[in-house]
């Protein structure tokens, strides 16, 4: 029996683990539930009761969810346990690519995975791109490492994962087209080693490889995508997960390219910076992954900025090309020379302290600008000072000990600013922050007074029933996702267009517009049902506010809850007494 | 979108559905010289189609975009994986062929372009059975699973042969073009498609047939020759188009008295035509309001009391300018397929690729089965053809094994063993279709007095006949070491006939014999009291009724005398064929791969064998109604003349091209001549239907309502208020329709089922008799329906509304018309969201869950 030995590379993988579920896990549940998520949500609790719902485009998430609620109950946290866990699982993919990229780049990967914050907030998306990313990731590592079984496994359930599997094959192989052609221009020259990493097998898998991982593609396909043969429909789902990623070419509605950048470069301003030191320093070494990745990553942005219908999800694709070239970048930073060691770390510190100042001081000429103009140019003078400050001693270090020591101290400054900004964003997109934070690629409506609206039908269920969820109540209109969610444990929820002749049920719940004929005497009261970042209304300023602060203006929505008036306490109290 | 871009988008589909199933199609059509590029996209469409409704009724995929994406996925995977390691030779087959694909491009492109643009000139969906077509398009548009909802009985499946309705919608689908241009963007496809995979099975034979024995076979077939097939099988006309032309003109007409008289036009006994033309005579047929229509009826039956029989003779070109989507039109591109198919099993039945059972088959497994799910849609296509291609392909595979030892009674056994396997297989592979299939069909009857006149088969059949007798004769003539058989050959001929007949006789007996079908029986002939013998002795010799005299089968014996010097010609041909390669075998592989040791390849035998199968069938299709019909709900055998001689007519219209083609090439120089003189003559024959019929249909090619591919567009002019009503329903979640009982062949009737897709309660009444062969399904419906509209009692109403779980009931002219319509007691119990001109719409209030009803849907409360 073969024993594993732990190293410290092991560990570390571990720790990166940890940390990314930590920060997908922690107060999973918290945050209301919005509409995208509560349509697939609804689709898992109507298969985990037994129906047969039209399914929409991610048999994985649903029937695994499904499961899930089957097993232990709905909950707005077991609706997101699945992406969670695929995004958590999705750091250890790089240690399946060690043989190309290297034993450091790879665990530097990982934790650049761990506490990425786009895929943090797409780990905790229910039935977002994550199960297809992370699924697909693993699956191509684990062809890699020629262990077949696993990763026809994990191809199987990436292939289950969602409209982006599709734009994740599309992009790769085209990606591989492109670079086939860099290859055939002799780019490269004659070496075929990569000097980034070691010499990795190259050679193809063997036939028996394929026919083992083929076998283990289909069974879970079959059994994971139609629940051991209990949802056949699921296998559908396949072909709408197809022919939605298709139609996202030309579909309307889709987030404006606009906010996707901003959204990209406000959350990963870090990698981005990295990234490019990565390509960079791949172009100038000729090497093969730096080149591979590169293309990758230009492929996968067209693939997300292009499409009409474009959608945060795609992100996801974007970012493993960007992480791993950002790893790459990072590790080929390198180390100053022994002597210069020290004084670089404290001219980093210096430079850090000077950023860190001047980035203070750039708040507080956002806050100033809508509190107390007059400051403004202060605050203005102070952050120009730091800055020429930060400049002058740069200038002086470099003249007076060496270049290098200022260059490098400088930019690792600049570097651990632009980390600890990114590990901010992570946060966020933890929703560590007591304020849910706004995010251009989350435009969708995020409820906001549910608690509220659920405390008073709750009362008046309880009043008339004896029991807070059994009130007959009828939601006029097309309810939304979330609300059907919301009232998913009350059994006597219905919704109609209309109400028929005579119908007076005890609860209606409605738009503020709309005044139903109602046949019995019905009292109104308003709730903000969600509410909406209003980008569309945002100018320069706001931006900026919302790149520091990440706060932005907000569009509510409204319902409007009728009560039977005879169902009041007061009216029966009233109506006992004999009042006239 | 503009009309164009919607033509190109189903181009372009099409294209890429072809692209992605050539690979298979160059496996399974591997001894073929254009290894089924012609027909790659009617085997990509199909396998496609076939993919998606399996899956789809076995629940695994959704009828859906994304269902069809996946199952177009699968059939990419499938066709990659038929030739698996052998990519270098099909590019380097495609390099070899590039003009030949080309041309095949070409011809695809041009009949497409061109029935679009005839479609465009007429587009209207309007009249005959077109709104049961669209009906059907659009509740298999909005039916979320198979098999799809009747959207004329509420609460039921569509119980009908509706494969090429799925096929077309999923085009529809896919370009999301509404159902009124894919309609007509659909009829112009299979018109293409038809054409390519014409022109393809004859560039085959001609090239199979320009291979010398033992030499080296020229590289390149001819390109231009193939034409003949789409022309003689989609543009030929019969002989009513000459006839109308001549009647109108005035010839062979004289006045006696001031009375126009002929005895020409009364003996050739072709209704419309025996009457005097209309005046200004002209060459332009306007004889009645659809000139046109009466090529589809030259032939005509008559009762014993005289009465008349209607029969249906519809041939290919009539049925594109009428452009209903029905099955035998949506067969068309399959049933070409399929003579590839058998064309390719002729050509390896001397191999045995796999063996089932004991039996030795030409196909290895993949390709029996890829070969039963071939045959077997065309049971889900149009049912008639399922028995007919079977047995053309099981007669390919007999015949193709004669050349191993001779005739022998155990190529019946390889006969019956090969049809048996594939049509059991074919039924199984489609059997949710069975499970929900009705048919109206109620077993064979003997066509006793209904027979068909020599004039009126030679009117029908002529433009065909001719080419094929002519080759016929020259083949006979010509035949180098394959002596014919004229003995065994008529003698098998006069034998089947007389056979044919007895068994009418005896049949015709019994059913008057027996208690339960004999009166119907009688009284389908018109027999009144006369006995059965007198009958068949009406049946032999004529009868008179009415002052008329209608002649019988020995007095009028032109259309089974033909047929019998037909059948014993082509019998006599065939069984000439010896246990030697007929007429010298090519060593060299049609289609194999450069490479090969010529040795080592099979021999290919040269394709007048097959050329003379497709004529026997042709032959026998056409002799089986003049002594036995099919019974169904109309008691004659216009259906089966319908199906069988439209099936006749795409046989021996391929054999027709074949024929001239041989002939254009063979031919010497003054022999040659004459040939072509004559065919320049024919052809004019023949295609003046389509030049006259074109103009006529089309009103000069000037558009009442402008050109535009949209089949509904009409109604915007003549019924707004109802368009508005469907443009509301659309938005409006599904339902049952409560709407006026249907007549049918009136478009106004069940019209808001027929285009929003949900289902009415009782739509064309008569049509869902015949689909479903009884009226029990119906209950009490019909009266139902009336008592709702003009009923005073709310309560009664109700009971109805919610027996048929109505949601949306319709109140338009037709509703007004019909019935009393008592409105008050909707206008108090029912809102009326809809209101429009004359038309309204009341809803039913309907409450449902809030989780389980697909809210993602929606789009919030808003």
């Amino acid at each position: 029996m073969s024993r594993i030995h732990i190293n410290s590379e092991h560990l570390l993988f571990g720790l990166a683990f940890g940390l990314a579920l930590l920060m997908r896990f922690l107060m999973l549940g918290l945050r209301p539930i919005s509409d995208p998520e509560a349509a697939l949500a609804l689709q898992a609790l109507g298969l985990a009761s037994g129906q047969h719902p039209a399914l929409t485009g991610f048999p994985g998430y649903l029937q695994l969810t499904g499961l899930t609620f089957f097993l232990l109950g709905s909950s707005t946290f077991l609706a997101r346990l699945w992406p969670a866990l695929a995004g958590s699982l999705l750091v250890l993919a790089p240690a399946g690519f060690r043989s190309r990229l290297g034993g450091k780049p790879a665990l530097i990967l990982a934790f650049l995975i761990a506490l990425d914050p786009v895929l943090i907030s797409l780990s905790r998306e229910a039935g977002s791109a994550m199960l297809a990313v992370a699924f697909t990731t693993l699956a191509a590592g684990y062809v890699l490492q020629r262990k077949p079984v696993r990763a026809g496994l994990f191809a199987g359930l990436a292939l289950l994962g969602g409209p982006q599997f599709w734009a994740g094959i599309v992009i790769f192989a085209i990606s591989a087209g492109l670079y086939a052609l860099v290859r055939k221009s002799r780019f490269f020259g004659s070496a075929d080693s990569d000097p980034a990493a070691g010499e990795p097998d190259r050679s193809a898998p063997a036939r028996e490889f394929w026919q083992t991982a083929g076998i283990a593609f289909m069974a879970v396909v079959l059994l994971a995508g139609t629940l051991l043969f209990m949802v056949p429909e699921g296998i559908a789902a396949l072909g709408v997960s197809l022919s939605t990623w298709v139609r996202s070419w030309a579909a309307p509605g889709g987030l404006p390219a606009g906010w996707m950048a901003i959204a990209l470069l406000g959350d990963e301003l870090f990698v981005l910076f990295l990234a490019v030191w990565g390509i960079a320093r791949g172009l100038l070494q000729r090497s093969r992954s730096a080149v591979g990745l590169a293309i990758w990553l230009g492929v996968a942005l067209i693939f997300a900025f292009l499409p009409a219908g474009r959608q945060p999800d795609s992100l996801g694709w974007v970012e493993i090309p960007l992480l791993t070239l950002a790893a790459l970048g990072l590790s080929g930073l390198g180390k100053a020379e022994a002597e210069d060691r020290l004084a670089t770390r404290i001219f980093t510190a210096a430079a850090l302290v000077g950023i860190g100042f001047a980035w203070l001081k750039f708040t507080a000429i956002l806050i100033a600008w809508q509190e107390s103009p007059g400051e403004i140019p202060i605050y203005g003078l102070e952050l120009g000072g730091g800055l020429i400050l930060l400049l002058a001693a740069a200038v002086l270090v470099g003249w007076g000990w060496s270049p290098q020591v200022a260059w490098r101290g400088l930019v690792q400054g600049m570097l651990v600013t632009l980390a600890v900004f990114q590990l901010s964003a992570a946060a966020a997109s933890a929703d560590w922050r007591l304020q849910a934070p706004a995010n251009p690629v989350a435009s969708y409506p995020i409820p906001r007074q549910e608690r509220f609206l659920g405390e008073t039908v709750g009362d008046l269920s309880f009043w008339k029933t004896g029991r807070r969820d059994a009130i007959d109540l009828i939601v006029l209109g097309s309810p939304s996702p979330a609300m059907a969610w919301f009232f998913r444990n009350f059994p006597n929820a219905q919704s109609a267009r209309e109400l028929a002749r005579g119908q007076q049920p005890s609860l209606v719940i409605t738009a503020p517009k709309d005044q139903p004929q109602l046949a019995a005497s019905y009292t109104g009261q308003d709730f903000v049902w969600d509410e909406t970042p209003a980008w569309d209304s945002m100018g320069a300023f706001a931006w900026l506010n919302w790149a520091v602060f990440r706060t932005a203006p907000v569009q509510k929505e409204t319902v409007r809850l009728w009560a039977r008036t005879d169902d009041f306490l007061g009216a029966r109290l009233n109506s006992s007494s004999g009042n006239p | 979108m503009t009309d164009v871009l919607r033509f190109l988008s189903w181009y372009l589909i099409i294209t890429l559905v072809g692209w992605a199933a050539f690979p298979l199609a160059y496996r399974t059509f591997g001894r073929l010289p254009d290894r089924g590029y012609a027909l790659a996209r009617a085997l990509g469409w199909l396998v496609w189609g076939y993919l998606f409704w399996a899956l789809g009724s076995l629940g695994f995929l959704q009828n859906d975009l994304g269902g069809e994406l996946l199952a177009l996925l699968l059939v990419a995977v499938f066709s990659a994986a038929a030739v698996w390691g052998k990519w270098r030779e099909l590019w380097q087959w495609i390099r070899d062929r590039r003009k030949y694909i080309f041309s095949a491009e070409a011809v695809f492109l041009a009949a497409f372009a061109l029935l679009a643009v005839i479609r465009a000139a007429n587009p209207t969906i309007d009249g005959t059975e077109k709104p049961m077509e669209l009906a059907f398009l659009n509740a298999i548009l909005k039916s979320p699973t198979f098999p799809p909802h009747d959207p004329w009985l509420s609460g039921y499946a569509i119980s009908y042969y509706y494969f090429g309705y799925v096929l077309v919608t999923m085009l529809i689908r896919l370009s999301a073009v509404g159902s009124g241009v894919g309609f007509n963007l659909g009829i112009a496809l299979l018109f293409g498609l038809t054409a390519v995979g014409a022109y393809g099975v004859l560039y085959d034979l001609l090239a199979l047939r320009r291979r010398p024995a033992g030499g080296a076979a020229r590289r390149d077939a001819p390109l231009g020759l193939p034409l003949f097939a789409p022309v003689f099988i989609l543009l030929m006309g019969n002989l009513e188009g000459i006839l109308a032309m001549l009647h109108d003109k005035g010839f062979f007409w004289t006045q006696v008295n001031g009375k126009w008289q002929s005895s020409f036009w009364s003996w050739l006994g072709v209704l419309e035509l025996k009457d005097p033309p209309v005046l200004p005579l002209s060459w332009m047929p306007h004889y009645s309001f659809i000139p046109w229509w009466r090529a589809s009826r030259v032939l005509a039956d008559y009762k014993l009391n005289g009465a008349f029989v209607e029969v249906i003779d519809e041939f290919p070109f009539f049925s594109y300018l009428l452009s209903d989507l029905h099955p035998h039109v949506l067969a068309m591109p399959f049933a070409v397929l399929m003579i590839g198919l058998g064309l390719n099993v002729w050509l390896s039945a001397r191999e045995t690729a796999s063996r089932w059972f004991g039996a030795e088959l030409p196909f290895d497994r993949a390709g029996f089965l890829l070969a039963s799910v071939l045959l077997g849609s065309l049971a889900f296509l149009n049912t008639w053809d399922f028995p007919i291609y079977v047995a053309l392909v099981a007669g390919a595979y007999s015949l193709g094994r004669v050349s191993e030892g001779g005739w022998r009674w155990s190529l019946l056994g390889d006969f019956l063993r090969l049809a048996l396997m594939v049509g059991i297989a074919g039924v199984i592979l489609y059997l949710p279709f069975y499970v929900g299939f009705s048919s109206q069909a109620g077993g064979i009857l003997p066509s006793m007095i209904f027979f068909t006149r020599g004039t009126q088969f030679w009117v029908m059949f002529a433009t065909l006949l001719i080419p094929i007798l002519v080759y016929l004769g020259y083949r006979l003539a010509h035949a180098e070491g394959n002596r014919a058989d004229y003995g065994r050959g008529f003698g098998v001929a006069l034998g089947l006939v007389a056979v044919l007949w007895v068994a009418m006789i005896l049949f015709g007996v019994l059913a008057s014999l027996l208690p339960s079908l004999g009166s119907l029986f009688m009284d389908n002939l018109g027999a009144g009291n006369a006995s059965i013998g007198q009958v068949i002795t009406a049946s032999l010799v004529g009868f008179s009724a009415q002052g008329v005299t209608f002649p019988g089968r020995l007095t009028a014996p032109g259309a089974w005398v033909s047929l019998v010097v037909i059948l014993g010609l082509v019998l006599a041909a065939l069984l000439g064929i010896r246990g030697q390669p007929e007429d010298g075998l090519d060593a060299r592989d049609p289609a194999g791969p450069a490479g090969l040791d010529a040795s080592s390849r099979p021999a290919v035998p040269r394709p007048d064998a097959f050329w003379l199968l497709l004529v026997l069938v042709g032959a026998l299709l056409v002799l089986a109604p003049e002594f036995f019909y099919l019974r169904d709900q109309f008691g004659s055998r216009m259906n089966t003349i319908f199906k069988f001689y439209f099936t006749a007519w795409m046989l021996w219209g391929l054999a027709a091209g074949y024929g001239t083609a041989v002939l254009l090439e063979d031919l010497g120089r003054f022999s040659g001549l004459v040939w072509r003189a004559g065919l320049v003559c024919l052809l004019a024959v023949g295609l003046s239907y389509a030049v006259w019929g074109l103009w006529t249909k089309t009103g000069g090619f000037q558009p009442g309502e402008g050109w535009t591919l949209d089949g509904n567009k009409y109604l915007s002019t003549y019924a707004p208020d109802d368009v508005a009503a469907v443009r509301w329903l659309d938005q409006q979640p599904p339902g049952v329709i409560a709407e006026a009982v249907g007549d049918s062949y009136h478009s106004e009737t069940s019209r808001l089922a027929t285009l929003s897709g949900y289902s009415t309660v009782l739509g064309w009444l008569n049509h869902e008799y015949q689909w479903r062969g009884t009226t029990e399904d119906f209950g009490s419906r019909q009266p139902d329906l009336q008592t709702l509209y003009s009923t005073n009692d709310w309560n009664t109403a109700l009971d109805i509304i919610q027996r048929y779980q109505i949601r949306y009931i319709y109140i338009g002219p037709v509703e007004r018309a019909k019935y009393q319509v008592n409105e008050t007691k909707f206008q108090r119990n029912l809102p009326a969201p809809f209101q429009s001109g004359q038309d309204t719409i009341y809803t039913v209030p309907q409450a449902a869950p809030l989780v389980g009803q697909a809210p993602w849907n929606g789009g919030g409360l808003k």
